[in-house]
């Protein structure tokens, strides 16, 4: 298996039972990173596909490296899960609005990493540019209409569809 | 820009013009199953998290060590900012030990953290009050592991989890009758 995931924990015990984890599930090329600015580094270096990243660090939070990876980083849709002890609807929509990709709840059980990693392997998000948000499209639509928009989808930006997807604007686009 | 596969010009309900980015679905190659992770892998990585359970005694015996460490420097702290430095990284301690305790069969410490960082969150509360309960909670977390007190811990479990709660209620609104009145039992 060719995935590349990034753990980013300041707990060596964290990711030391999130490599474990992924080892199972047949996941062997694995990085870490201790610090969001060594993530970044390994963003550069690694290219990995998906980064798992942990709400509290010290220094730079998780939520702060979401917000550096979606505007500036080498890879500004690279898919996140954030693992959270806390999952307050503040926090939620703080980290939605930050960009984040899926959420897992501590504690960490395998089963939910399991989802949420086939979530973003078989339905991957677009992603929605807006003046006031980058990040994911938080919306669920009809899987038939994802693969027509595969489909249609061309290099350039720039298609005008006004008004296609009018009824399933999301919450984030102001 | 990497990942992007192409993109869409659309216009919200409200009026507003947004770009939506296709994303390039090439993951489902490099994972080599169509299908994703199948369901029986968590029940693998489930048995691998539980072989990692005496290393998980280790590490908590470390972060409880840290934390019982933190207590004296909590009540010497010589400004508002090295208070708030070390209030800080009790909780980032107790967010770790709340986030592994459930997952390695010791959700006792997953409580007892609980509470911990949200006494530790409390910035009004009385400096030695703080101090007292960071204590006695680090204490109550090495019983536990220490005891091995596994899942509920039973009676012994249920006393320290009252406990607990007690302390983070109690420092909510020390008026209710602060560490003397009511941690003792």
């Amino acid at each position: 298996m060719n995935l590349r995931i990034l753990i980013v924990d300041d707990h060596a015990g964290m990711r030391r039972l999130t490599k474990t984890i992924l080892a199972a599930f047949g996941i062997r090329r694995v990085r870490e990173a201790s610090t969001a600015e060594e993530a970044l580094e390994q963003i550069r270096e690694f290219e990995p596909d998906i980064a798992i990243v942990d709400f509290l660090m010290p220094g730079m939070t998780g939520l702060d490296f979401v917000k550096l990876v979606r505007g500036g980083s080498d890879d500004p849709m690279l898919p996140i899960i954030m693992l959270t002890a806390s999952s307050t609807q503040h926090l939620v929509t703080a980290a939605r609005d930050a960009g984040v990709t899926e959420f897992v709840a501590k504690p960490v059980s395998p089963e939910a990493l399991r989802r949420r990693i086939n979530e973003i392997i078989l339905h991957p998000r677009n992603f929605i540019r807006s003046a006031t948000f980058f990040g994911p499209d938080r919306r669920r639509k009809r899987p038939e209409a994802v693969e027509e928009d595969r489909r249609a989808a061309t290099p350039e930006a720039g298609t005008p569809e006004a008004g296609s997807d009018a009824t399933e604007a999301q919450e984030r686009v102001p | 820009m990497k990942r992007k596969a192409g993109s869409f010009i659309r216009v919200s309900e409200k009026g507003y013009t947004y770009e939506e980015i296709v994303v390039a679905d090439d993951l489902k190659t490099k994972m080599e199953r169509p299908e994703g992770i199948p369901p029986d892998a968590a029940r693998i990585a489930q048995q691998a998290v539980e072989r990692l359970q005496d290393e998980f005694v280790e590490w908590a015996r470390r972060d409880i060590a840290r934390l019982a460490n933190l207590a004296p420097e909590l009540a010497s702290a010589p400004s508002d900012a090295s208070l708030e430095e070390i209030r800080q990284q009790a909780r980032i301690i107790a967010h770790d030990l709340r986030g592994q305790g459930a997952t390695f069969g010791y959700p006792l410490v997953t409580e007892i953290a609980t509470c911990l960082g949200t006494i530790m969150r409390l910035d009004k509360l009385d400096r030695e009050m703080q101090q007292d309960m960071l204590q006695t909670l680090a204490e109550m977390m090495r019983e536990v592991i220490e005891r091995r007190m596994r899942g509920d811990g039973g009676e012994a479990g249920e006393k320290l989890r009252k406990k607990a709660h007690r302390m983070a209620v109690l420092a909510a609104d020390p008026a209710r009758g602060g560490p003397a009145a009511g941690i003792a039992g």
